[in-house]
């Protein structure tokens, strides 16, 4: 058996030294990199360590995936309502990471007098993958959103223990240079406006392209464990006794006759809100949605077209009563 | 097995554990078994197309040995013929037929070929020319028959070059399975930073300017002249860094059990022309077809006429070894031209520089070589990238286009990814070019110890969060 002589018993030794050395100094970069990503004060991962830390109150929280990010002005919600308002929306996230992500704001803050939670066509479906996980890898210890990014990817334990797995596997959007780059004293300029990321872009012709693909039309995707999620959702605030309203943000009208099974799903996310008594306010038919320069996507609103929603939502929530006074009030 | 997998990171010092712990006379057998497992880690039941083509070859190559006349001929005819035909069947019956009927179709001829529907084995085209540069040497006189099977087979199914290179003469490697490699430390050392290397070509570069291409030649009709010309060059690295990274694995895995393997690329982006550019790319490939096409055709003995016609004839064929589609063969006949063309201007050129005093060695006169043939070269990649003619051209139309926009990333090559794919590139050209004046590793030996072992160890997390760690598969494993 190898090795045969003192030279090679001697190579391979120091070949074992060096890989204890290289496993040593990936847990230092691993445990640096966290600690940097952890400390970030702008954009989203500033938004995740506030809240983390406990340091997000709001009477108002706006919940859902990017449509929410880009569409809800705090600042606009809180001057109609007299509450503080703050915005959850994560980039790509489902309603299963969405409420993960709600749970962690409760774990740490207290809880708020009115939860926003905005609607797509695709709330009641559970993707194949989680898009850009590497937003969340310095929070897998948080037992709500490890455990939905664990339901898609199983091997999110290895992320969470084998040190820089995570960030070599599941962060090609490369984090890990911000969290460097915090240790090294460096921030970027901050994007977020209480959670909430104005986009001033205009029509980029991307849904023009997709609607030549799709020009027979094409149906939404769908499953139980993603309408499970939802229900969750609505459990949750029932049972911690918030309020919440389910909130279908402006489309641009053009994709409506593409999206075939549209009203099923409408209908399901109607039904699920009337069990739970949660208002359900559809925006789809907002004269907003008439006119593309609301938006730079079929999906998504621009910085002008977000803030005439968050004005119209503004109103509807004014005239419905949830307002400071009234929800403060509220056991 | 991908290199760039899991059961590469078992498999590989698994086997060289168990290659040095066995005695001499069973290693051979080892490697083959271990060769056979990695294979049919892909798709089992091709291990068969391989073994017929190794069958084949060492039977006929054994009666050519010994054969003499006309005889000889016929088993060296039937021979590559043979091996030709396992490749013509699973890569080429497709096209060709459906050229056919396109053909019969113009002349109102509507025939139905009957269809084969068979998936092309990984690699079969790299170990169909190693087989077959074999039964040519044999067959030339001067390389002699393997008698011992096993050895014969374990040539051709080598798990390190198996599936993409570089293509071996039996002269370097035949003899390297009956020689006795002791477990050399020096060698071991070497092979595993000469494998990091390839790696971090693969991962870090190739995957990483991937995302753009994959972007913008995956809907171009989406995407500006810009974003177009960004992915052509990108591409140009990509598949430099995909196809030389694996080089460098296979190489290095090699060295590690203590076979060396031919190089198989030199900087060729550092070519100053597009003749000099294919002696620098793919080595083992254009040398195989410079060797056992090229010159035989006559190569540039006969005039230039004759030297353009063999040199499009040379590279056509070479396009098609590629991939059996019509973009193939016009890259190839494109980068051809570019050579013929290089050739009969040469004179030329040259009275031009001369008469601008500017000799071979001048930076002005390097410096337009080597722009012009880089630009020449992306022009071609073009083709290859590209999924057919036509798509190759409605990109070169789009090229002009979307120009006062100047909108350089794609949805998921944004700013940040983009700006380290270019980074990359730079750090890699430096390397290359340092590395040609003073081995890197040499300037790293002379570092004390902890210095080194910390340069040695942040390149390896460098690589583990730079890289794209996707499993991939390299671009040639489909030719």
């Amino acid at each position: 058996m190898p090795p045969r002589s003192p030279a090679s018993a001697r190579a391979l030794l120091r070949l074992a030294l060096f890989a204890l050395f290289t496993a040593l100094l990936a847990l230092l970069v691993d445990a640096g990199i966290r600690h940097g990503l952890r400390r970030v004060q702008t954009g989203s991962f500033g938004a995740t360590n506030r809240m983390v830390a406990g340091r997000a109150t709001a009477g108002i929280v706006v919940t859902g995936s990017s449509r929410a990010l880009v569409h809800y002005d705090p600042r606009v919600l809180a001057a109609a309502t007299g509450l503080p308002a703050l915005n959850l929306g994560r980039n790509g996230s489902h309603t299963g990471l969405q409420l993960a992500v709600l749970r962690t704001h409760l774990r740490h803050n207290p809880a708020p007098n009115l939860v926003i939670h905005n609607l797509d066509l695709h709330s009641l479906a559970t993707p194949a993958e989680i898009h850009d996980p590497g937003q969340y890898l310095p929070y897998l210890d948080e037992p709500a959103l490890y455990d939905e990014i664990r339901a898609v990817h199983r091997s999110a334990w290895a992320w969470r223990h084998v040190p820089l797995y995570g960030h070599a596997v599941a962060d090609p959007r490369m984090h890990w240079l911000e969290g460097l780059a915090r240790l090294a004293g460096l921030e970027r300029a901050e994007t977020l406006v209480a959670g909430f990321q104005p986009r001033a872009w205009s029509w980029t012709g991307d849904f023009e392209r997709f609607a030549t693909r799709a020009a027979g039309g094409y149906e939404v995707a769908r499953d139980d464990r993603g309408r499970d999620q939802l229900a969750a959702l609505l459990r949750l605030c029932r049972e911690s006794g918030l309020p919440v309203i389910l909130v279908l943000s402006p489309e641009h009208a053009a994709v409506r006759p593409l999206q075939l099974n549209r009203a099923a799903i409408l209908a399901e996310i109607a039904d699920l809100a009337a069990s739970s008594g949660a208002p359900f306010w559809d925006f789809s038919e907002s004269p907003l949605c008439l006119d593309r320069s609301n938006f730079y996507n079929s999906q998504h609103l621009n910085a002008a077209g977000a803030d005439a929603f968050t004005r119209e939502l503004a109103r509807r929530l004014f005239a419905a009563g949830y307002t400071a006074p009234r929800l403060n009030s509220h056991p | 097995m991908l290199f760039n997998s899991l059961e590469f990171a078992v498999f590989f010092p698994a086997v060289c554990a168990i290659y040095f712990a066995l005695p001499h006379a069973r290693r051979t057998s080892f490697l083959l078994l271990a060769s056979a497992v990695f294979y049919m880690a892909f798709v089992p039941a091709y291990i068969l197309v391989l073994g017929a083509t190794i069958g084949v070859d060492f039977a006929a190559a054994r009666k050519i040995e010994t054969a003499r006349g006309r005889s000889r001929t016929a088993w060296f005819a039937g021979s590559i013929v043979a091996t030709c035909l396992i490749l013509f069947a699973f890569k080429y019956y497709a096209f060709f037929t459906s050229t056919f009927v396109g053909l019969a179709e113009l002349a109102g001829w509507r025939p139905s070929p009957p269809t084969l529907d068979l998936i092309l084995p990984v690699g079969l085209s790299f170990h169909t020319f190693q087989s077959l540069s074999y039964v040519i040497e044999v067959h030339r006189g001067r390389q002699r028959a393997e008698q011992d099977w096993r050895i014969f087979a374990t040539y051709v199914l080598f798990f390190p070059q198996l599936v993409a290179g570089p293509i071996e003469r039996p002269q370097n490697l035949l003899a390297q399975f009956r020689a006795r490699h002791e477990f050399d430390p020096a060698l071991l050392t070497s092979g595993l930073k000469r494998m990091a290397w390839g790696f971090f070509k693969k991962l870090v570069i190739a995957d990483r300017l991937a995302l753009h291409v994959n972007d913008a030649y995956g809907d171009p009709a989406a995407h500006s002249g810009p974003q177009l010309a960004v992915a052509t060059v990108a591409f140009a690295y990509q598949i430099y860094c995909d196809f030389s990274g694996y080089s460098d694995i296979a190489v290095g895995a090699a060295r590690v059990l203590g076979f060396r393997l031919m190089e198989n690329f030199d900087a060729p982006y550092s070519a100053s022309s597009t003749g000099e550019f294919w002696r620098r790319w793919h080595i083992s490939l254009s040398s195989w077809f410079r060797d056992y096409v090229y010159v035989p055709l006559g190569g540039g003995r006969a005039g230039s006429w004759r030297r353009t016609r063999n040199l499009l004839l040379t590279f056509a064929l070479s396009g098609l070894w590629h991939g059996a589609a019509w973009n193939f063969v016009v890259w190839g006949l494109l980068n051809g031209a570019y050579v013929a063309a290089g050739h009969a201007s040469r004179d030329g050129r040259d009275r031009l520089w001369a008469r601008a005093g500017l000799g071979e060695q001048d930076f002005t006169r390097k410096t337009v070589g080597w722009c012009t043939t880089f630009l020449l070269i992306c022009l071609s990649w073009v083709f290859f990238r590209a999924t057919s003619v036509t798509e190759a051209l409605v990109i070169l139309s789009r090229l002009a286009t979307g120009w006062s926009e100047l909108q350089l990333t794609t949805e998921s090559c944004g700013p940040r990814q983009m700006a380290f794919g270019a980074l990359a590139v730079l750090l890699l050209e430096s390397a290359q070019r340092l590395h040609r004046h003073r081995p890197i590793g040499t300037l790293l030996a002379g570092m004390p110890l902890l210095p080194r072992w910390g340069a040695y160890a942040g390149l390896l997390i460098f690589l583990a969060l730079a890289g794209v760690h996707g499993g991939s598969r390299f671009i040639y494993f489909q030719f």
